[in-house]
């Protein structure tokens, strides 16, 4: 009741400020006019009385100043009236706010993008109506990701009563769709049918699974398709619920259509279109059977029961998932469960975390460089404005007020430079995702980081933060004004604690620029590495992928397919060589899955073994890859089922495995398998700083009839996308219904795998660049205002002879000093930071001498640039005029 | 300027012009010349914190303000209290009672 009262009161005094100023102005000559008569009722005359009244009561301006200052209203007030007084001032000087504005919108942009990266990746729950309460439920401890099978999760459904709405979902099935004459592969989803509900969904049309569809393996062939995808392939036709189209070979009746915004549950990861029963995991998956209890693929979700712990829950699946394996040994052993809150991406969380805060890094560096130039130029209009403040002073302005001016001064600029952040944060975001929006196998991924109440709230923050940060030295030391010295003129008054102030504020800048120089260099050159690669070249490289067994091709008709398919691409004019390799990423993914030994050498306990990436290739790998041979021969024809095994070895393999430098004829245990070595090759890996090449064993395709998947490669002459719709035509005419998917040039594919370090290298050159253009402009304004400042000196010495090149030097030598201390300060701080880039990092160490020099030198050639350009003023002066002068 | 009501205690001249305003409804001047009457010329508050303090109880609810004419036919601003400035000015005379007993307890004791 009070509190209104005081606000409406204070609103009355804000707005209708006439009526209430003549309120006040009436009583208080009221009162002191009453004082005024009494004392002349003594016999004091009128003039008299009221001096004296004056001297007791005081003074009828004071008074009201004292009655106005105590509400609350007032402090609004005087924010209005600096606030106007802070635009007009930098209204009068917009070269000096224009930059101020945008130096400070560029650092604080790249902080909301970041942020607004974050919130979209790990702050945002899954796109369900009502996500409170929502878990996602994994088996952390075992092999493969902590997925369940289907079996697992009927059970679990069954028994398990801390969680509701138990629901699973596989979320990652490239579904080969051929639907209204359209053919190609669609990103599906196989779900039970409590996905929808638990999402809170509703059709856009049709209907959703049934309960009766999650009973019976096989039976139930139904779909849900996207908005998106009936828009395309069926042009929106609401006659399409009861179709049938056809999803890797088998056909499928759409029951139903998503809402248009619904493109699945993974955070930033494939947009779903089409949804089918987890029933009908047969068609959604291929790589073992869906319904074998050790098959496991699935994604766990589900609703915690009101006063159920995440703890709790957790302890109730561990104890199930015993029972289940302790009734069937087919189960896994499970050593545990995880429940989490279903918010932010599931998979590589803690990678994308490093990457993210590498970014955050980066932009709150920057933040910090910009701060500390916008404080060295508030700084030097402090000085300049030295005469104004002392005016202010000296007419009885107290100093908090004057600190408070100028600090609404900069939150001024802070705030329209964060508006301005705003808008570019959103262009910027997009353009940050758009590095990701294609993975490194031609997979879509889908990344909303429209920015939300949350990313708003961050962007205030910021701004105010950085307003505060660079408004309050130069404040604080405008409060300092020494009265005398200021208003006798000439600037001279706080001269050198602010002259100390600059200097620092700017070898601070130079040295965080260092430091970011260094780091982008580093990148840099990481970036071009991977361009180049070490020991292969995949520029004109065409990749593809043959999944045979989506369409349950038996081993023997796949082993003759896939040979057909090699000796007729080879035959196709400006093919150069082809060959085939299982397994992810050609070359630059190579993966621990074999253990390898000398024969002979026994190890205790089973974990001691080496591990190694086993590789099968086909002949002419090395060939089309450029990879080259040190020593030995590559696989041929002869290398066939029933032949003596064979394989070929990188180097790193020979040191750590043979302790070897040439192991040919050599027998080698891979899986307790022998194999003779028989060729010895490079190393040919993008593997970064921290990780450190890997041994591979390279081992015949050919020899291992039941290999089924393959990646092929082949080397043309031209463009390899171009080549792209002739290796399809040879292929369909082979057998037209082998898909053909992930097509990419390699070198696409390898961008695509290295996109961390190029969009690090990318944002860390663009920070690199506005560091160094600012620390330039800090550098030339420190020496510009020193020029000015020692005019009359510069005067002094030309007369009594010195020349141009020494006044340089006089001023040069400062710039020197400042550089230098930055630099030192920055090698040390790049130094101590560079090594937190290692993942990012390829072809060269965090303490690379090359990079660091490089950065040093640019930087060393700007700043003095910078800090020449005003010296040339100062050869200009002539001593007659700069004498006069004052 | 001499600010005699300076030398009050921190809060007491509100409680002081809510006591003055117990007896009747009074201008700012009659409150002024109230109060160095009832306490012999001791407090002789200066029209700036006098103002202050009204314009604090106003908005604190305890005191309102009503335009009425003068004796000698000038318009002034009356000020009398609420029922929440009347309780709140016997509570703080309890108040002030029990620490003046209080101090003088201590400083008898020394």
């Amino acid at each position: 009741m009070s509190l209104l009262r005081r606000i409406t009161s204070g609103l009355r005094s804000l707005f209708r400020n006439e009526l209430v100023e003549g309120e006040l102005h009436e009583e208080l000559s009221d009162f002191l006019e009453m004082a005024a008569e009494e004392k002349m009722k003594h016999g004091m005359s009128r003039k008299d009385a009221l001096r004296a009244v004056r001297l007791e009561r005081g003074s009828l301006e004071i008074a009201k100043e004292v009655v106005r200052s105590a509400g609350w209203e007032s402090f609004v007030a005087t924010c209005w009236q600096d606030l106007r007084f802070a635009a007009r001032i930098l209204r009068k000087s917009p070269g000096f706010t224009i930059v101020a504005v945008l130096t400070t919108a560029l650092g604080i942009a790249a902080n909301v993008t970041v942020f607004s990266v974050v919130d979209a990746l790990f702050l945002r729950s899954v796109p369900a109506k009502n996500p409170e309460r929502l878990v996602r439920i994994r088996a952390p401890e075992n092999d493969g990701g902590g997925y369940f099978s289907v079996p697992e999760f009927t059970y679990l459904r069954e028994h398990l009563k801390s969680v509701e709405d138990l629901t699973t979902h596989y979320s990652t099935a490239p579904l080969y769709v051929s639907a209204s004459g359209e053919i190609g592969e669609v990103q599906g989803a196989v779900v039970s049918s409590g996905y929808f509900p638990m999402l809170g969904l509703r059709p856009y049309l049709g209907r959703f699974f049934t309960l009766d569809e999650d009973s019976v393996p096989d039976r139930d062939a139904v779909a849900v398709i996207g908005y998106g995808f009936w828009r395309r392939i069926y042009s929106g036709d609401s006659h399409v619920i009861g179709k049938t189209f056809l999803i890797n070979g088998r056909s499928f009746t759409v029951v139903g259509i998503m809402p248009p915004d619904f493109h699945g549950v993974e955070i930033g990861g494939m947009p779903n279109e089409i949804w089918i029963p987890v029933m009908m995991i047969h068609a959604g998956y291929r790589h073992c059977d869906g319904f074998q209890p050790s098959c496991t693929i699935l994604s766990l979700m589900g609703r915690l029961k009101s006063g159920i712990s995440m703890h709790e829950a957790q302890a109730q699946i561990a104890t199930l998932m015993q029972q289940l394996r302790a009734s069937d040994s087919a189960f896994d052993q499970r050593f545990g469960a995880s429940v989490t809150p279903a918010i932010g991406m599931s998979e590589n969380r803690e990678y994308n975390l490093l990457l993210v805060r590498l970014l955050a890094t980066i932009a709150g560096v920057l933040l910090l460089i910009v701060g500390a130039n916008l404080g060295g130029l508030l700084v030097a209009r402090g000085t300049a404005r030295g005469g104004e403040i002392g005016m202010r002073l000296a007419l009885g302005a107290g100093r908090g007020r004057i600190v408070r001016q100028l600090l609404t001064e900069s939150l001024l600029l802070a705030f329209a430079g964060g508006a301005v952040a705003f808008l570019l944060s959103t262009w910027m975001g997009q353009l940050l995702v758009s590095f990701y929006s294609v993975d490194d196998e031609g997979y879509r991924h889908l990344f909303d980081v429209r920015p939300d109440a949350t990313v708003l709230l961050f962007s205030l923050a910021v701004t105010a933060g950085a307003g505060g940060l660079f408004g309050l030295l130069p404040a604080l030391q405008a409060g300092r004004t020494n009265l005398n010295l200021s208003l006798k003129g000439g600037g001279g008054g706080l001269g050198s604690s602010r002259r100390l102030s600059r200097t620092a504020l700017a070898a601070v800048q130079v040295a965080f620029s260092l430091a970011l120089l260094v780091g982008a260099s580093l990148l840099a050159r990481s970036a071009a590495f991977i361009q180049s690669g070490a020991n292969m070249d995949l520029h004109h490289v065409l990749g593809l992928r043959l999944p045979v067994s989506l369409i349950h091709y038996p081993p023997e008709k796949a082993y003759a397919f896939k040979q057909e398919v090699v000796r007729r691409l080879r035959a196709l004019p400006g093919v150069e060589s082809v060959s085939l390799a299982k397994g992810q990423g050609l070359i630059w993914k190579p993966w621990l899955s074999a253990r390898a030994t000398l024969p002979g050498k026994t190890y205790t306990k089973p974990g001691e073994e080496p591990r190694i990436a086993a590789k099968p290739i086909a002949p002419d790998y090395f060939a089309t890859l450029k990879i080259p041979f040190v020593s030995g021969r590559d696989f041929n024809d002869s290398d066939k089922p029933g032949s003596p095994p064979v394989t070929i070895v990188n180097e790193t393999f020979a040191r750590q495995i043979t302790a070897s430098r040439l192991p040919l004829g050599q027998t080698v245990l891979i899986d307790d398998k022998p194999y003779q070595i028989v060729g010895l090759v490079k190393d040919a890996q993008l593997r970064s700083a921290t990780e450190g090449p890997l041994p591979v064993a390279y081992v015949p395709f050919w020899q291992d009839e039941t290999l089924l998947e393959a990646r092929m490669c082949i080397r043309v002459a031209g463009d390899p996308a171009a080549a792209l719709p002739m290796v399809r035509k040879a292929i369909a005419s082979i057998d037209s219904d082998v898909p053909v998917t992930e097509t990419m040039p390699l070198m696409d594919q390898v961008r695509g795998a290295y996109t961390d370090t190029r969009v690090a290298s990318a944002v860390l050159s663009c920070a690199a660049l506005l560091a160094l253009i600012l620390s330039g402009m800090g550098l030339y304004g420190i020496v510009s205002y020193e020029v000015g400042r020692r005019t009359k000196e510069i005067g002094v010495r030309v007369a009594l002879g010195a020349q141009g090149r020494d006044v340089v030097h006089l001023f040069l030598r400062q710039g020197f000093g400042v550089v230098l201390t930055g630099v030192i300060f920055g090698a040390a701080l790049a130094f101590a930071t560079t090594r937190l880039l290692g993942a990012w990092l390829f072809g060269v160490g965090s303490a690379d001498p090359l990079s660091f020099g490089v950065a040093a030198a640019i930087l060393l050639a700007v700043t003095l640039a910078a800090a020449y350009l005003p010296t040339r003023r100062a050869t200009r002066v002539d001593p007659m005029v700069a004498l006069r002068y004052e | 300027m001499t600010d005699k009501s300076s030398d009050l205690v921190q809060g007491t001249l509100d409680m002081l012009i809510l006591k003055t305003l117990a007896l009747e409804p009074m201008h700012g001047y009659g409150i002024a010349v109230r109060l160095e009457q009832m306490s012999k010329g001791v407090f002789r508050p200066n029209a700036g914190s006098l103002f202050m303090a009204i314009q604090r109880l106003q908005r604190d609810g305890l005191i309102k303000g009503e335009w009425k004419s003068t004796e000698n036919n000038r318009r002034a601003k009356y000020y009398m209290l609420t029922d929440q400035g009347r309780k709140r000015l016997n509570s703080e005379t309890r108040e002030w009672g029990r620490q003046v007993a209080a101090i003088a307890r201590i400083l008898e004791a020394s």
